[in-house]
C-alpha cells in the first residue's frame, strides 16, 4: 500500500510539472477578469470591469493545441461611477438588454516553447461577432497549494476597434473608437 | 448622463481657457487608484479604490503644485466580495484600525509644462514612506461640460507592500512588489 502510493504521488508530481495532457479546465472567476480602457480627452484612463464572468479552457500543453469560452454578463460592467455604468448598459453602448452576454471563443493558441503567446478567434458583442487575437503578456502554470491542482493562466491584452461591433456612441465627438481590453485569466484543472 | 456626456465634444473647439494658478476640485468620477500584484507569476490581481477625497492646488505656469488625497480603503473593489474582503482584515490592509490611505505631494517635477512625476508622501496602514509617482501621461483640456480647464493624468509606482508592514504569505513567496496605478483629473475653478 505504502508502495502504491509513494507511485501515485510521483504519478501526480510528474502529471502536474512536467507532462501536463489534454484536459478540461475551469475558469476560477476569481481569477479572471477583463478590463477595458479607453483614453479620455488624451488626458487619463478611463477603466471599467464585468464582475461577473464565466467559462471554460481545454488545453494540452504537450500538443499545443486549447480552446477558450469565456462569457462576460453585460449588465456587470462596473466603472466605479454608477451613472456611467447606466450609459454604458444602455442601448448607447452596451444594449445589455438585447445583448445580455458578449463570448470571446479562441480555438487556436499559439506557443512559444511550453507558454501560450497568444489566443485567436471571435468575440461576439452586441449581437456581432468578428475576429480578435489575445496577445500574451505572461503565462504561467503552477500547482495551486490549497486547491491541489494544475492552475493555468496568464495575462492578455488586445486593442479592439468598438465600431466594428456596432458600438459607436460619441465617435463623432471624438469619444475614441479605439478600446485596450486587459485580461487576467487562471483556469483549474479538473 | 447622456446629456452630459452629449457635451463632451473635443478639445480645441474653443480658444484655450487661461491656466491660473489656483486650487483645483477633483475629479471623483475620473480619479481612481488601482492596485496590481503578481499571482503565481502567471497572472495580475487588480482592485480599485472608488471612494476618495482630495485637494490640489496647481500652478503650470509658475511649475508648481501640490496634492492631498485621502482614500477610504474600505471601498476596495475587486470583482470578488471574498477577496475584498481579505483585503479589508487585519493581515493586510487592516481598515478597520487603519480606514484611510493618503497621499500628500508639495513637489511636482514638470518638463516644459508638463508635469513628468509626483514626488510626496504615501501613508498606507499607519505608516509612511516617500513614494514617488510617475506620470504615464499628463494633459490639460477644456472640459464643455464644467465649463472650465480640467488638468489630470495617468500616474504609477511600485511601493514594496513590506514598507508598509503588509507582510502577510511573503514568507511564503508571496509577491512585495505592488503597483498602484492612478487616474486622476481636476477641475480649475
Amino acid at each position: 500500500m505504502r508502495k502504491s502510493l509513494t507511485l501515485l504521488a510521483a504519478a501526480a508530481v510528474l502529471s502536474t510539472t512536467g507532462l501536463a495532457q489534454a484536459a478540461d479546465y475551469q475558469i476560477d472567476p476569481t481569477h479572471t477578469n477583463v478590463i477595458w480602457e479607453q483614453i479620455h480627452f488624451g488626458t487619463s484612463t478611463n477603466r471599467g470591469s464585468w464582475a461577473k464572468k464565466s467559462g471554460t479552457v481545454q488545453f494540452d500543453r504537450a500538443a499545443k493545441t486549447g480552446k477558450v469560452n469565456l462569457t462576460l454578463d453585460m449588465s456587470s460592467v462596473t466603472t466605479g461611477v454608477t451613472p456611467f455604468d447606466n450609459h454604458l448598459k444602455g442601448d448607447d453602448f452596451f444594449a445589455a438588454d438585447k445583448h445580455p452576454t458578449a463570448t470571446f471563443v479562441g480555438d487556436k493558441f499559439v506557443f512559444n516553447g511550453d507558454k501560450v503567446s497568444e489566443v485567436q478567434g471571435a468575440l461576439t458583442l452586441r449581437g456581432q461577432t468578428h475576429p480578435v487575437t489575445l496577445k500574451a503578456v505572461r503565462f504561467n502554470c503552477f500547482d495551486h497549494p490549497m486547491l491541489k491542482r494544475e492552475v493555468c493562466g496568464g495575462d492578455f491584452e488586445t486593442t479592439i476597434k468598438r465600431s466594428l461591433w456596432g458600438v459607436n456612441w460619441g465617435l463623432n465627438m471624438g469619444v475614441p473608437d479605439d478600446t485596450k481590453i486587459v485580461i487576467q485569466v487562471e483556469a483549474i484543472k479538473q | 448622463m447622456r446629456k452630459l456626456l452629449t457635451l463632451l465634444v473635443p478639445v480645441g473647439l474653443w480658444a484655450a481657457l487661461p491656466l491660473k494658478a489656483a486650487d483645483f476640485t477633483l475629479d471623483p468620477t475620473h480619479t481612481f487608484a488601482t492596485f496590481e500584484i503578481d499571482h503565481f507569476g502567471a497572472t495580475t490581481n487588480r482592485g480599485r479604490f472608488d471612494r476618495k477625497q482630495g485637494s490640489v492646488f496647481f500652478d503650470r505656469i509658475a511649475g508648481v503644485g501640490r496634492v492631498d488625497i485621502t482614500i477610504d480603503v474600505a471601498s476596495v473593489s475587486t470583482g470578488t466580495p471574498a477577496f475584498d474582503r481579505q483585503l479589508l482584515g487585519a493581515d493586510l490592509l487592516d481598515a478597520e484600525r487603519y480606514p484611510t490611505a493618503r497621499f500628500v505631494s508639495e513637489r511636482f517635477i514638470f518638463q516644459g509644462d508638463r508635469v513628468t512625476s509626483v514626488e510626496g508622501q504615501l501613508t498606507l496602514r499607519g505608516q509612511t514612506r516617500p513614494v514617488s509617482f510617475r506620470a504615464l501621461k499628463f494633459n490639460c483640456y477644456n472640459s464643455l461640460v464644467f465649463k472650465r480647464t480640467v488638468c489630470g493624468g495617468e500616474f504609477d509606482t511600485v511601493i514594496d507592500r513590506t514598507d508598509f508592514g503588509i507582510d502577510y504569505l511573503v514568507r511564503f513567496g508571496v509577491a512585495r512588489d505592488v503597483r498602484l496605478l492612478v487616474q486622476i483629473e481636476a477641475i480649475q475653478p
